[in-house]
């Protein structure tokens, strides 16, 4: 595994990921009451091909209210992630994730919001702009032991009174390596929201060791899609975004991201 | 009629990447009117619904990708539903100083079935839709079965296939669709801005395939989104292309249908633009202000 990815790999790595936060911002900017979860997913994804998309790593998943902290959903009933036709209410906390594939880089985001100003949201997005400057820290004292950022992680949401809901993904995963992919031109969709892509950047190298769970004994270096997510009283929040591991430490691949600019 | 009489301006701006024109005038704080034109048509079909509403609306009325100044780029899905829904939703953006402000949406022909897509992605902003020989995306799949209306639409399932349309459009074009349009309403009126959208139909007849890539979404959600707002139907008797729209029909896909079936053609804002702007605005005064 290499150590360091080259400055124009992180280039194309953070363009795509721009872009896949621009989708979002722009989507989440248009909702508006009523709207379904899967009218928003489709037109996430539409931005994305208008923009020149035609592969994804996972298509957008858009979870309203209750099912922003995965309220329903059972263990291993991946499918129940999927967006269904539950319609937005005023009050409702939102949760965008997206992760397309340009010129073989792998844009993975997650990003939440509201219709209207909630002050619960408020203080859950305050904290987790907290926990994105400490994450870097931690990922550089940890270097040797996912499992040991994970823990840290998923103490420091329980202290501060917060459910750790990322632990409800498939493998309980804080985290899973990106790469750059081949064959991005075509679409390669399976009829899970994951591609082909995204099944052959993860099994081909192994598995575990692209997972960042309570498991994981291995180095972290090189690219991680880092999506702490966090529970509260009838809502969820997360952000999801890239995070270098090199030799020269930890640091976000960009910080200009819509959830370290906009939370007061 | 003049653009200069109301200060009609044709407008662009990039959205999306590809460069987007459409007619606007009125003022900036008053409920928004859009119109959107259907095929082979362009904005200037609602020349004379835009001198009249000016007045007192906030008119525009978009050039429908591929059609004059709105590039349809290299991507032909970007004609689609889903692509200009998003589009549209970006350019009231830019042509409203205010957020998310009321509007009204009127359509005709193809641009009924863009009206209708558009509607539930509007939420309560939308205070009233206007359907003029046109109908929902499900209505017309529903009227497979409907051997009367197959008969008219004959032309629709031909531009379904791959290449030709485009060919015949760009070869034929011309001729044959100067001569419905002057046939099925267009006829007695003066400006010589009807055929505007000729030129491009080779480009704006991709929107029949685009447009039938949405049929899984609709089938997916045949109790899916609809609208809330009142809905008003004006169909012509004497439409060669559809059948008039009834009451049970609309009723699937609004709680507020209006229905107005008259005696006119294809082309009712070159045939009929006094009455068209009374039935329009008598709805809108009425159900949707």
């Amino acid at each position: 595994m290499s150590t360091s990815t080259s400055p124009e790999d992180l280039m194309g790595f953070r363009a795509v990921q721009r872009l896949a936060y621009d989708s979002v911002v722009e989507v989440g900017a248009r909702l508006e009451e009523g709207w379904t979860e899967k009218q928003a997913a489709r037109l996430i994804e539409t931005y994305l091909r208008d923009y020149g998309v035609k592969a994804f790593f996972h298509k957008p998943f858009v979870w309203f209210g209750a099912r922003t902290r995965f309220d329903g959903i059972q263990r291993r009933r991946y499918w129940q992630f999927n967006p269904t036709n539950k319609r937005l209410n005023a009050d409702d906390v939102v949760i965008l994730d997206t992760a397309p594939i340009l010129d073989g880089y792998v844009g993975d985001i997650g990003y939440t919001l509201s219709l209207k100003t909630l002050p619960k949201l408020e203080a859950a997005l305050s904290y987790l702009k907290m926990l994105r400057k400490k994450i870097p820290f931690w990922a550089d004292q940890f270097i040797h032991s996912g499992k040991n950022l994970w823990t840290t992680v998923d103490q420091k949401i329980r202290e501060a009174g917060y459910d750790n809901i990322h632990q409800i993904y498939p493998f309980e995963v804080l985290a899973h390596r990106v790469h750059r992919v081949p064959l991005s031109q075509w679409g390669l969709a399976t009829p899970l929201r994951f591609s082909l892509h995204s099944f052959w950047s993860i099994l081909s190298r192994g598995l575990y060791g692209e997972l960042l769970n309570s498991d994981n004994k291995k180095s972290l270096q090189g690219l991680w899609a880092v999506e702490p997510h966090i529970g509260g009283d009838g809502f969820g929040a997360k952000f999801e975004e890239i995070l270098v591991i090199d030799d020269k430490g930890s640091h976000w691949l960009d910080d200009k991201v819509p959830h370290a600019e906009t939370v007061k | 009629m003049s653009e200069k009489s109301l200060n009609i301006k044709e407008k662009k701006s990039l959205i999306h990447g590809l460069k987007t024109a459409w007619l606007e005038t009125g003022s900036q704080n008053k409920t928004i009117l859009l119109f959107l034109h259907g095929f082979p048509d362009s904005a200037h079909v609602w020349d004379e619904q835009i001198e009249f509403f000016g007045k007192t609306f906030h008119v525009v009325a978009p050039m429908m990708r591929g059609v004059g100044g709105s590039e349809l780029g290299n991507q032909d899905r970007r004609c689609g539903l889903d692509a200009t829904a998003l589009d549209i939703l970006s350019l009231l953006d830019q042509v409203c100083d205010k957020k998310k402000k009321s509007l009204i949406v009127v359509g005709h022909d193809l641009g009924t079935l863009h009206a209708w897509h558009l509607a539930p992605l509007l939420g309560k902003r939308l205070k009233g839709l206007i359907i003029i020989n046109g109908g929902h995306f499900l209505q017309m799949w529903g009227r497979r079965k409907n051997l009367r209306q197959v008969m008219k639409s004959w032309y629709a399932y031909f531009f379904l296939s791959p290449y030709l349309p485009e060919i015949v459009t760009r070869l034929l074009g011309p001729a044959i669709l100067k001569k419905e349009i002057k046939n099925h309403g267009g006829g007695e009126c003066p400006s010589p801005q009807i055929f505007d959208g000729i030129p491009d139909a080779h480009k704006s007849v991709k929107q029949y395939r685009q447009i039938a890539r949405s049929l899984p979404f609709y089938l997916a959600n045949k109790n899916g989104p609809k609208t809330n707002a009142p809905v008003l139907s004006i169909s012509a008797l004497g439409d060669k292309y559809l059948e008039p729209t009834t009451l049970e029909e609309l009723s699937r896909y609004t709680k507020k249908p209006f229905v107005r079936v008259i005696p006119g053609k294809h082309w009712l804002q070159y045939e009929q633009p006094e009455h068209l702007n009374k039935l329009i605005d008598q709805f809108v005064s009425r159900e949707c202000l």
